[in-house]
């Protein structure tokens, strides 16, 4: 019984020491950088619901888009990375304008590139029910074969070979020879170095362009691939596709 | 000091406090959860670690408990997990080849039983399911189970107020989420350990067999155990036993998941502890008694590029060596696990 006690006393001292510990861990020098994601089509801002051609002379409508970004850092010439946010991962969603903005707080070091992955980590595809952004609530979560949905594209074409025109395009797969996660490099446009300062907050606009998804590393027109919901090689190649669609359009001060 | 000192001495102020019923942030006492521990029977290898980030609870394994029995889980109303996993059935669906889902709907493969499932680092016939926790995901969306959305079952549980009270004591809060409602599950699940036979009972010298099931026992040993491998009666791999694919089905198994050629209508092996309860037999429960799944071995067995070596012949199994392999078979039910108190429907 004591000893219980003991134990409970410790425990709880422990959750809560923790507990503070976190609050004041943010580092007092952290700053704010602020990336917003703008998602285009046509170099316009994409729409759901509004027609756009894609660069095979292909009509396409998007009714969801969605990806999930995380693993953030900043990176320079000289010393590599000079900050990073490993753990925390952020969902896009084209329908929810909030979440295309995300917060990142890191230090004042020089840096010269953006670095991000696209796509989740495949040892949180494999470790159980996780939360936040993970949260397979979310519904970017095979259920019958386990992983994460790392990308998802779904919408309409005349060009679709279904007999309904729509496409769906649910990206991901984590096991070797599968693997879906990319890394994105952004270099600051102008090729100059970049501090976050204390006072105030960085916006860095980053594009993400729609474009992309059907042709750039691989040619992927929605006539020949109307529906891929499954990890394997056309996967690959989405994945391939998908890290170049980012880039940063400028970044300021604010 | 540092600050970070001076912060911590309030803490440690502010624990003290807690101690004392009145926590400086959270409204009401927190009351730790009681632990629970899977006790690991002495003749099991080590289980797999599946708890790693789930802490065992008293509360979480019976809020588990309360959900496996709840027909709010499905779309329904009415199709629990407990509706296809009975316990008398050692948690398999009893006598059905398939189970029933919502609307009369079935499913395309058998229900296994559950039980050890934290030595199972996969889940299903065809290992597509890497985590216990993440396995419920999987009947409560589809259309031929329970047929409800994840975000509909979080709200539905949210807006009941005992469950609010059930998850707030299993996890320190009472908001439902889809995380918290699958580590619960995976607690009740894992719990779920089945050693109590008749056969556990002989290796640990409480009991003998008759000569009937020392005889099956040493047959077992020499054409079954090698893939139905003691003790916990599979070795958790995937093989093709030479079923032949239904035509209407046309289940690959685990090549449905690894995409790979060599993988062709290989399914996990089935444990054969309970097999007495679990009746129907086989992937998809095409056999209706352990008697006729012994016959495949014998004279079922189809050629095919992926079957397994060992089966190449077939099995060579006399009447009186199958006779004796049932009654060893016998041997591997838990009565008590089907009727422990701890697993029963909480009402
Ligand atoms: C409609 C019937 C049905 C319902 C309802 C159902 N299951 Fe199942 N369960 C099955 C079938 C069939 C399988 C085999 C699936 C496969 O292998 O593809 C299975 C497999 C499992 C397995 C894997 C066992 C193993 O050895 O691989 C677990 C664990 C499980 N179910 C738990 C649950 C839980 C938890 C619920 C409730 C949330 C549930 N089931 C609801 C029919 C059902
Ligand atoms: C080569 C490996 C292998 C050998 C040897 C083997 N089995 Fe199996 N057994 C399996 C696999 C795999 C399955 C699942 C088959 C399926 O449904 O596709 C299975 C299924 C079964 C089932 C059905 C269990 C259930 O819950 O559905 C029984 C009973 C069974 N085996 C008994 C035996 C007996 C008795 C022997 C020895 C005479 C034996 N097996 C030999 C691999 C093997």
């Amino acid at each position: 019984m004591k000893k219980n006690l003991c134990r409970l006393l410790s425990l709880s001292a422990f959750l809560l020491l923790s507990g503070c510990a976190k609050e004041t861990s943010v580092e007092n020098d952290a700053r704010l950088l602020r990336v917003k994601f703008h998602v285009t089509a046509n170099g316009e801002s994409l729409k759901i619901g509004e027609e756009y051609i894609n660069t095979f002379g292909e009509d396409f409508r998007v009714s969801a888009f969605k990806i999930y970004v995380g693993g953030f850092r900043l990176e320079n010439e000289n010393n590599g990375i000079v900050a990073a946010l490993n753990d925390a991962y952020f969902l896009l969603d084209l329908s929810k304008e909030n979440s295309l903005v995300t917060d990142l707080r890191l230090n004042e070091k020089p840096f010269s590139r953006l670095v991000f992955q696209v796509g989740i980590d495949s040892i949180l595809n494999v470790s159980g029910a996780q939360a936040g952004a993970l949260d397979p609530m979310n519904g970017m979560f095979w259920t019958w074969n386990t992983g994460y949905i790392n990308a998802k594209l779904e919408g309409s074409s005349s060009f679709s070979r279904n007999d309904d025109k729509a496409f769906t395009y649910h990206i991901g797969g984590f096991r070797s020879g599968e693997a879906t996660q990319r890394i994105v490099r952004l270099s600051i446009p102008g090729q100059q170095e970049w501090v976050l300062e204390k006072s105030g907050y960085t916006e860095a606009t980053v594009s993400i362009d729609i474009d992309q998804w059907f042709r750039s590393t691989h040619d992927l027109p929605i006539s020949s691939v109307s529906n891929m919901m499954i990890p394997g090689p056309v996967s690959v190649k989405y994945a391939d596709n998908c890290a170049t669609m980012f880039n940063m359009e400028n970044i300021i001060r604010r | 000091m540092t600050a970070k000192t001076t912060i911590s001495l309030i803490c440690f102020i502010g624990f003290t406090a807690a101690w004392m019923g009145s926590c400086l942030k959270k409204e009401s006492p927190v009351v730790a959860p009681g632990t629970l521990k899977l006790v690991v029977p002495s003749n099991f290898p080590p289980p797999e670690d599946i708890f790693k980030n789930n802490r065992l609870t008293k509360e979480g394994f019976e809020l588990g408990r309360k959900l496996f029995y709840d027909g709010r889980l499905a779309k329904d109303g009415v199709t629990s997990c407990a509706s296809c996993h009975q316990q008398f059935a050692a948690f398999a669906t009893f006598e059905h080849p398939f189970s029933h889902g919502i609307n009369n709907q079935f499913t395309t493969r058998n229900a296994p039983g559950l039980f050890n499932l934290a030595w199972h680092r996969e889940l299903h016939w065809d290992g597509g399911i890497n985590h216990l926790e993440v396995q419920p995901l999987a009947p409560i969306t589809a259309p031929n189970e329970m047929g409800e959305t994840i975000g509909d079952l979080v709200s539905k549980l949210n807006s009941n107020s005992r469950y609010r009270e059930m998850f707030r004591s299993a996890f320190g809060d009472p908001e439902v989420t889809a995380p918290r409602l699958l580590k619960a599950l995976a607690q009740f699940m894992g719990m779920l350990v089945s050693s109590g036979s008749k056969y556990d009972k002989v290796k640990s010298g409480l009991a003998k067999f008759s000569q009937a099931e020392e005889s099956g026992y040493a047959i077992f040993l020499t054409k079954c155990g090698s893939c139905h491998k003691e003790p916990l009666f599979t070795d958790l791999s995937y093989r093709n036993t030479g079923i032949p694919p239904d035509p209407i089905l046309k289940d690959i198994g685990r090549m449905r998941i690894t995409r790979l050629r060599e993988d062709s209508l290989k399914f996990k092996v089935p444990s054969l502890r309970n097999v007495m309860l679990t009746a129907p037999y086989g992937h998809d429960g095409r056999f209706f008694s352990a008697s006729a799944m012994i016959d495949h071995y014998r004279t079922g067995v189809q050629a095919g590029p992926t079957l397994d070596p060992r089966l190449r012949y077939g099995l060579s199994i006399s009447n009186n060596e199958k006779a004796d392999l049932l009654q060893f078979l016998g041997t591997l039910t838990d009565t008590a696990f089907v009727k422990d108190s701890r697993f029963k429907d909480p009402g």
